[in-house]
């Protein structure tokens, strides 16, 4: 990569590598799809053909986005350990492209996620769908502010040992916020007679702004 | 001679909350928690944001002196934070008849538990100090900027139990004199207890 190349630029590179990456060895897309279909499975088979109420079935959705995210992006930055590529990243990529190229493509690897979960989600449990945008919308954000978060926080795992088990723990009290939000705003969208409340949207929508200019400042003392 | 003052001062607001304090129609003496319950959660906040501004400046300096009073306001923060749970809980359980309920002030006390679990953890998977100091300084503003989601905007969407805070909104106190001086003085009492550990010299560097 030449020094003069255009920031803009610079994440589309890192962007491609990683993509190139994944389509040679189509690791954290894996273990991202089989984990989610493997839990939902587990809950459909426990659960038979009962009706659940809307925040049950919401708290379940997020339950399971929640956890299959951890366990692919958690990744974002160990790989490039595991490998050693990391060196020559560090020597040549500057924090921000980095910091972007990865949160773009984790962002895309969540709608990758929830284009496989929400066709499931519906196919093993009977739900009613009163508000597809509110759905939809709520989904989108919750994927933005996780792609921030987990990106940000994935880094902190380089200099760490028992890598996995520690990226759970810092994450869940950052990521609280959101998952509460989000749960309550998928709940308002199965339910017919609660009338839609935006603020908590806009709240959702809040979030991941504020998180992104915050992992952007910080993301340069953990990079250098 | 410090030390000396800071107990009897101590004495004196246990015994002021225990001899002074009237007790309250509805509530009974179960109102005192409250003199133990306010200072102690303050103190589990002012230890947080002490915290991370040493934190910040351990991102400025590079200081690893600045690291240590970091790390040690989030130790004592964190007893501070357990003290005020349990304390909440109780009054909880003698006012409203249940320990927990996910009030959203539980809500936030949890979070703020969780967030200096997960900085202790983080901390001690670091091995070289230099790198510690820096990473959980990182972290620590990162829980910063969350808190104040936490705290202001997540009890607008919940229904609450929670008394507001002594000043509320309409800005008059619901409170006696003799009550409100024996909780302001019961403040300083633990603000003076904290500050006291968080800069003794002779602590064990954590």
């Amino acid at each position: 990569m030449e020094i003069n190349t255009s920031p803009f630029r610079k994440v589309c590179l890192v962007l491609y590598k990683e993509i190139l990456i994944e389509y040679r060895s189509p690791q954290r897309i894996g273990v991202l799809l089989m984990f989610s279909l493997t839990t939902f499975s587990v809950v459909s088979m426990a659960l038979g053909s009962q009706s659940l109420t809307p925040p049950f079935l919401a708290s379940l959705l997020w339950i399971v986005v929640f956890f299959s995210a951890i366990a692919s992006l958690a990744h974002s930055f160990l790989q490039e350990q595991q490998t050693g590529t990391i060196y020559v990243l560090r020597l040549y990529g500057g924090a921000q492209p980095v910091l972007f190229g990865k949160l773009l493509y984790n962002l895309i690897l969540l709608t990758i996620l929830f284009l496989f979960v929400v066709p499931l989600f519906f196919m093993f449990f009977t739900v009613e769908m009163v508000d597809w945008e509110l759905f939809l919308g709520t989904l989108l954000l919750g994927a933005i502010g996780m792609a921030v978060l987990m990106t940000l926080l994935s880094a902190f795992l380089l200099a760490a040992h028992n890598q996995n088990a520690l990226f759970m723990v810092i994450s869940f009290p950052i990521l609280l916020p959101l998952l509460l939000f989000g749960i309550l705003l998928t709940t308002q969208s199965f339910q017919t007679d609660t009338a839609v409340n935006l603020k908590q949207l806009y709240f959702l929508a809040g979030y991941d702004v504020v998180m992104l200019g915050t992992s952007s400042v910080l993301f340069d003392y953990l990079w250098y | 001679m410090k030390d000396i003052v800071l107990f009897f001062y101590t004495v004196a607001m246990v015994w002021a909350v225990l001899t002074l304090i009237p007790p309250v129609a509805g509530l009974g003496n179960v109102v005192k928690i409250i003199f133990f319950h306010i200072p102690t959660a303050w103190v589990a906040v002012l230890a947080f944001l002490l915290s991370a501004y040493y934190a910040w400046r351990v991102l400025k300096s590079k200081q690893l002196s600045d690291d240590t009073i970091s790390s040690r306001a989030a130790g004592l923060g964190l007893i501070f934070c357990l003290l005020g749970t349990i304390s909440g809980a109780v009054f909880a359980k003698l006012t409203w008849g249940a320990y927990w309920n996910w009030d959203p002030r539980q809500i936030t006390i949890f979070v703020l538990l969780l967030i200096y679990g997960a900085y202790f953890a983080l901390r001690s998977s670091i091995q070289v100090k230099e790198v510690r100091a820096r990473i959980s300084a990182v972290y620590s503003l990162l829980a910063c900027v969350v808190m104040p989601f936490l705290v202001f905007v997540i009890p607008r969407f919940y229904f609450s139990l929670h008394p507001d805070p002594i000043i509320n909104r309409s800005g008059t106190i619901h409170m006696d004199n003799i009550m409100i001086i024996v909780l302001l003085l019961a403040l300083l009492d633990a603000t003076c207890i904290f500050l006291r550990c968080l800069y003794w010299k002779g602590a064990k560097k954590i």
